[in-house]
């Protein structure tokens, strides 16, 4: 995916994103007005450009032409089942046009849509029935490939939403079993990551080892393994500064390249060096970071030598626990949690019929394993109580998701918590389920490695 | 439906009404556009809010709207049904009582004093019930009114002899898939999304207002966790009582619940919303 040496560098390159050592990642300082440049020169390029923006009570990605769209001067407060939109009250914090944490969106709503159409079999001529679907080479028909998508650029981006991206894409685009859509809007994906500057009492990246902190050239991100291991997911990252009382410098953005793509870009930027004042102010706010995340996902009950135990099993260990009908007695089952969720990837198909009954489009939409016609099975669901699926639910996302995709399906964001409706906390049922109970320890089996 | 309809002579269709306000039989006239196309898959024999042309029975098809309220209603919804090969209810009335069936919880005859002037004239029934509840049905569509996507859909694989393709997931899902934020979470406001039949397209949340159920109960419910953890963080007992019974006060999933919750004196009006961290 290198391009060749004596080729110059292109915002065109196409395909995914790293390419290793420097010059890229040496970190520049610009004035908030460049951002303005960025999304001008992104747009030029066809980039539809997508940021947090204000709606719906909440903050959203949504398309914006002009920074006066991002949510300057507003924060959030986070909670079990509460989001509430703040003003940021003093200066110099409602300078920040990112001084918030994640809404309810997440960027599945964009690679992985929540409605999509598919390709799928078109009536044809009396000689010719053509089923082939658009991942097949064979198909000559044009209307089989999938439909060109506008190229996307998501501005504002955090380091748990990257490690998301990376699950999907392992899910969705490990060969064999390519999602051509999907790898369709991956592959012209533009990532423009934002350093976290303060968190939410319901964000936990920290024990899920995706955040706070953006991984960096200095700082690999989580590793994945397997043929698309990609640990720098980002093009351009921002980390916002604004001044304490004795700085010498004014509000401004850190900005360092992750990409070839993005360091051409970049380069278009006027832009400074940055002062050590800057770098170390860019230390610290990490670290106060660091220190507001509360909330932990609990690890496994400690081996015999005081190492924290493995999650997978002692969840694995625990499917017959008492604290399992505990939450089902409060679980909804209204699927909030997979609907905001950033890896969960579950959907369903309808072949639609028009009202002739002469052609037929494909539909997908997200669907859940909380439904309980998703498990309907040879006449009757296979989960028919929350409590299976609530249970299915939590043991896929933190322990069976080992073996199916060699790494963990949670990022640590903590949307689940913040937007199920009656306040169900995944990491206090997790600690809850780590409690000795009159049930006996089931045997589990070993790890599967795929890869 | 086991064999399709013919389809040399089209499927003759009959639109009737009992007790309801028409909401369901209009939604088949907005369809508009896709009218025309209906039109060319079934014949309207008997559709009175469409013609006055109102061809007599058999019919391949009834499409019936509105509950069963007097005893002559008892009498035309049997003799109907003798005359139709297939019949679907359409409405929150036809499948569940609809809003009349609040008077099942309440003394009848009281109503008819308080309401008419001379009510020895009013024949009607202490119960307002569903059509399923005096014949059989073969399709109940659900809905207040009836989406008209859904109502394509039935009214069409009714026609084309298979079975029709409407969701049993709950509104959340819609809601989320259409990308709306969350009212509970977001706006503090009460929402019965959570229990309630999507189909609608999860209209309410996205104008800013919480779901009232008009399309009943989804497949499983968790009644007393929506009060619970939801519902009564909102409002008192009484209040979330009255909002359970707003559109399917006949349904079993929110009859008992409004009736526990009434009976149950635990927690009482709140004015501010309990920290729920």
């Amino acid at each position: 995916m290198t391009a060749p040496p004596s080729k110059p560098p292109s915002i065109d390159s196409p395909g995914m994103l790293h390419d290793a050592g420097p010059p890229y990642g040496t970190p520049r300082w610009i004035a908030p007005s460049q951002l303005q440049s960025l999304i001008d020169i992104l747009r030029i390029e066809n980039y539809r450009v997508l940021a947090p923006t204000l709606d719906q009570h909440a903050i959203v990605y949504d398309e914006i032409t002009s920074i006066g769209q991002l949510p300057k001067g507003y924060s959030d407060s986070q909670a079990p089942a509460v989001y509430q939109l703040t003003q940021t009250p003093s200066a110099p914090e409602n300078q920040k046009l990112f001084h918030f944490n994640l809404g309810p969106h997440s960027p599945k709503q964009f690679l992985f849509p929540p409605n999509s159409i598919l390709p799928g079999p078109q009536k044809a001529g009396p000689q010719k029935a053509d089923f082939n679907d658009a991942d097949s080479n064979q198909s000559s028909d044009s209307s089989h490939e999938p439909q060109l998508v506008q190229p996307m650029a998501i501005l504002g981006l955090r380091a748990c939403e990257l490690a998301a991206i990376a699950i999907q894409d392992r899910v969705l685009m490990s060969p064999p079993f390519i999602d051509s859509q999907y790898a369709l809007r991956r592959k012209s994906l533009f990532v423009i990551a934002v350093q976290c500057t303060t968190a939410a009492s319901t964000c936990f990246c920290h024990s899920m080892n995706t955040g706070p902190e953006l991984p960096g050239p200095e700082l690999p991100g989580p590793e994945l393994p397997g043929p698309d291991a990609n640990p720098i997911t980002y093009d351009l990252a921002l980390t916002e500064l604004v001044p304490s009382n004795h700085s010498q410098f004014t509000h401004g953005f850190l900005i360092q390249a992750g990409s070839r793509r993005g360091q051409v870009i970049l380069d278009q930027l006027p832009s400074e060096e940055p002062t050590p004042e800057i770098l170390e102010a860019k230390k610290q706010t990490i670290e106060a970071v660091h220190k507001k995340i509360q909330r932990a996902m609990p690890s496994g009950p400690s081996n015999i030598d005081g190492q924290p135990g493995d999650l997978r099993d002692a969840l694995l260990a625990r499917l017959n626990h008492p604290h399992w009908q505990n939450v089902a007695d409060r679980c909804l089952s209204c699927a909030n949690c997979t609907m905001v969720c950033p890896t969960c990837f579950c959907s369903s198909v309808d072949e639609v019929s028009d009202l002739l009954n002469e052609s037929s489009i494909r539909q997908r939409h997200w669907d859940s394993c909380f439904n309980p016609d998703f498990s309907h099975t040879s006449g009757a669901p296979v989960r028919n109580t929350v409590r299976s699926r609530y249970r299915q639910w939590l043991t896929h996302k933190l322990a069976t998701w080992f073996d199916q995709f060699d790494s963990s399906g949670c990022v640590g964001c903590g949307r689940c918590i913040t937007w199920c409706p009656v306040g169900i906390d995944l990491t206090q049922e997790v600690a809850k389920l780590l409690e000795p109970s009159d049930a006996p320890l089931l045997n589990v089996p070993p790890r599967l490695h795929h890869r | 439906m086991e064999e399709p309809m013919k389809n040399s002579c089209k499927p003759s269709v009959a639109v009737v009404k009992f007790a309801s306000c028409d909401g369901c039989q209009l939604t088949l006239l907005n369809c508009e556009e896709e009218l025309l196309a209906l039109a060319d898959r079934i014949e309207f024999a008997h559709f009175a809010e469409a013609s006055s042309d109102l061809r007599p029975g058999p019919y391949d098809l009834a499409i019936v709207e509105g509950s069963i309220s007097t005893p002559k209603d008892l009498h035309r919804i049997v003799e109907l049904r003798a005359q139709s090969k297939k019949l679907i209810t359409i409405g929150a009335c036809a499948t569940a009582g609809g809003v009349q069936a609040l008077r099942n919880f309440a003394d009848h005859e009281e109503f008819k004093k308080a309401v008419y002037a001379s009510p020895e004239m009013i024949e009607s029934l202490a119960e307002s019930s569903p059509i399923a509840q005096h014949v059989q049905v073969d399709f109940e569509l659900r809905g207040c009114p009836v989406d008209k996507h859904q109502l394509i859909e039935v009214v069409l694989a009714m026609a084309s002899g298979r079975r029709p393709k409407t969701s049993t997931e709950c509104v959340c899902q819609p809601c989320k898939r259409r990308g709306t934020v969350c009212v509970v979470v977001a706006q503090k406001k009460a929402c019965l999304g959570p229990v309630t039949q999507a189909g609608c397209g999860a209209i309410c949340p996205a104008y800013d207002r919480g779901c009232y159920a008009c399309f009943g109960p989804a497949s499983q419910t968790n009644m007393q966790a929506l009060s619970e953890g939801l519902l009564l963080n909102q409002m008192s007992n009484t209040q979330a009582s009255m909002y359970l019974q707003s559109f399917h006060p006949a349904s079993p999933e929110f009859q008992s619940e409004s009736r526990r919750l009434e009976e149950s004196p635990r927690r009482l009006w709140q004015l501010q919303p309990p920290s729920r961290s």
